[in-house]
C-alpha cells in the first residue's frame, strides 16, 4: 500500500534520503526546543503578572495571549519575517524569525498554562503563608509553583507537540527544517515518499512525547485533588 | 520616501481584502463540515466492535494528532497527482484540513460520550426508549453540552488552519495580503491589517459560540 502511495515503486528511491530527512528532523526538534525554552520564560513571568494584582499589566497580559490565539501561526511568521525589518531596519534570517514567531507563539499557550497552575493553588494557601509572615517570591518559590508544576508541566508537553507541529509552517519562509527537506527531496525525486517519510518522523517524535506527557501527568499527581479555585 | 506604516492601505485593497476574507470563511466552513464527516467516521471506527476497524480509527486519530496540517496540504496537493488524481487547490485544502480536524473531533465526540455515563443508557432503555430514542432524547443532548464547547475551539482553530491553504495559492486572506505586501512592500501595515481580520472573526465566532451555548443550554437541568 506504501508502495503505491509513494507511486512507481519509488519508496526505494527515498532510500538514500533518509539521512537527510533525520536531520532535517533534528533541525526542528532544536528549533522548537530552544522556543520551547523560550516560551518558558515568557511563560513564567507574564504568567505571573496576569495573576498579580496589578490591573494594567494584567489587561496587557491578556491581549498578548487573545492576540497570539486568534491570529494564524503563519500570519505571525510572516509578522516577524517579512513585516518587523522593513519596519525597524533590522534583518532576521529565517532561523532567527522561526525561533522569535514561535517562542511567542508557545509563549501565550505557555501564560495560560503557568496561570492555570497558579490559580489552581487555593487562596487559603496564599493567605495561610502570609498569616506565617512568608512574602510572596517565597511563597511562590516554596508553596505555589511545587504544586503549580503539575497543572504546568503537562500543559508544558503539550506545547511542546504543537511547537513541532508548529515549526513545519516555517519551511514557508524557507526555513529548512523537516517539512522544507521533504519538499526539496520531492522536487528532485518526485515521489510523495519523502513526505510520508518525514510524516513518520514527525509522529515518532510527537507521539513519543505524548506517551512521555502521559507519564508525566501520572508522575505529578501528587497531593490528590487540593482545592483549587473552581 | 515613503511611509513605512499606512493603515490606508487597508481602504485601498478593501475589495481584495474582502474576497480574501470571504474565501476564507469559505474554506473554513467547507473544512469544518469535512472534519465533521471525518471526525464522525473516525468515531465510528474508534467504537467499533471490531478490533481491526478500532484499530483503524485510533491509528488514523493519532496518526493525524502527531502531524502537521501543512505536510497533508503538500502530500494532497503535489502527491496525488503521482497516481493521476488532481484536485483544485481548494479542495486540496478543505481535505486536508478536514481529515486533520476530523482526528481532533473524533476525539472530542468519543470523550463527551464517555461523559454520559452507561446509567443514562440503562435508565433509558428501562424506561422502555428504543435505543434510537434514548440517544436522540437522551444521550446526545447530554454529550451536546460536554461537546459543544470543545467543538467550538476546534472550528476556531479550523479556521486559523485555513492561512495555511495560501502556500498552494488558494486566494485566500493571508494569501491576498501577501500578494498586496509584494506590490507595495508594506509588509508590516499589510500583515498587521491581516491580522487584525483574523481577530474580529476569531472574537466574532468565539461569541456567537459563548451565545449559542447560553441559549441552548443555559437553563440546564441535566445530570453532565
Amino acid at each position: 500500500m506504501v508502495r503505491e502511495v509513494a507511486g512507481d515503486g519509488l519508496m526505494v528511491a527515498v532510500a538514500p534520503y533518509v539521512g537527510l530527512l533525520v536531520r532535517g528532523a533534528m533541525i526542528t526538534l532544536e528549533v522548537s526546543a530552544l522556543a520551547l525554552a523560550l516560551s518558558l520564560v515568557i511563560g513564567v513571568v507574564v504568567g505571573m503578572v496576569a495573576t498579580s494584582r496589578f490591573r494594567l499589566p494584567q489587561a496587557a497580559a491578556r491581549v498578548y495571549v487573545e492576540l497570539v490565539r486568534s491570529v494564524p501561526l503563519l500570519v505571525q511568521l510572516f509578522f516577524v519575517y517579512y513585516g518587523l525589518p522593513l519596519m525597524f531596519r533590522v534583518n532576521f534570517s529565517p532561523y532567527q524569525a522561526a525561533t522569535a514567531a514561535l517562542s511567542l507563539y508557545g509563549g501565550a499557550y505557555m501564560v495560560e498554562a503557568v496561570r492555570s497552575g497558579i490559580q489552581s493553588v487555593g487562596r487559603n494557601q496564599w493567605e495561610a503563608a502570609r498569616a506565617l509572615g512568608v512574602g510572596y517570591w517565597r511563597t511562590m518559590a516554596h508553596v505555589v509553583a511545587p504544586q503549580a508544576i503539575r497543572v504546568t508541566l503537562p500543559a508544558a508537553v503539550g506545547i511542546f507537540i504543537s511547537l513541532l507541529k508548529g515549526s513545519s509552517v516555517a519551511s514557508i519562509i524557507g526555513f529548512v527544517e523537516l517539512l522544507q527537506t521533504a519538499v526539496n527531496i520531492r522536487n528532485s525525486i518526485f515521489s510523495l515518499s519523502p513526505l510520508l517519510v518525514a510524516g513518520i518522523l514527525y509522529f515518532l517524535m510527537c507521539y513519543g512525547l505524548s506517551r512521555f506527557g502521559g507519564r508525566v501527568e501520572r508522575r505529578f499527581r501528587y497531593g490528590a485533588v487540593e482545592a483549587g479555585r473552581g | 520616501m515613503v511611509s513605512l506604516f499606512d493603515p490606508a492601505l487597508f481602504w485601498r485593497y478593501r475589495h481584495q481584502l474582502a474576497a480574501g476574507a470571504a474565501t476564507t470563511l469559505a474554506l473554513g466552513a467547507c473544512a469544518v463540515a469535512a472534519s465533521l464527516v471525518f471526525g464522525l467516521c473516525g468515531w465510528a471506527l474508534k467504537t467499533s466492535r471490531h478490533r481491526p476497524l478500532a484499530w483503524l480509527g485510533n491509528t488514523y486519530v493519532e496518526a493525524l494528532r502527531n502531524t502537521p496540517d501543512l505536510l497533508y496540504i503538500y502530500g494532497l496537493y503535489f502527491g496525488l497527482t503521482q497516481v493521476g488524481v488532481r484536485f483544485s487547490a481548494f479542495t486540496s485544502a478543505v481535505l486536508a484540513l478536514g481529515i486533520q480536524g476530523g482526528a481532533y473531533v473524533a476525539e472530542i465526540v468519543r470523550g463527551a460520550f464517555t461523559a454520559v455515563t452507561r446509567d443514562q443508557r440503562l435508565a433509558a432503555r428501562a424506561l422502555g426508549l428504543r435505543p434510537w430514542h434514548s440517544l436522540v432524547h437522551v444521550e446526545l443532548p447530554q454529550m451536546l453540552r460536554v461537546a459543544f464547547p470543545a467543538l467550538g475551539n476546534q472550528v476556531i482553530s479550523t479556521l486559523l488552519g485555513t492561512a495555511l491553504a495560501s502556500v498552494i495559492a488558494v486566494p485566500e486572506l493571508t494569501y491576498q495580503s501577501q500578494i498586496v505586501g509584494d506590490a507595495t512592500y508594506q509588509y508590516f501595515s499589510i500583515f498587521a491589517v491581516d491580522a487584525v481580520i483574523y481577530l474580529v472573526l476569531v472574537q466574532i465566532l468565539t461569541r456567537l459560540f459563548h451565545f449559542v451555548e447560553h441559549v441552548w443550554f443555559g437553563k440546564w437541568r441535566g445530570t453532565v
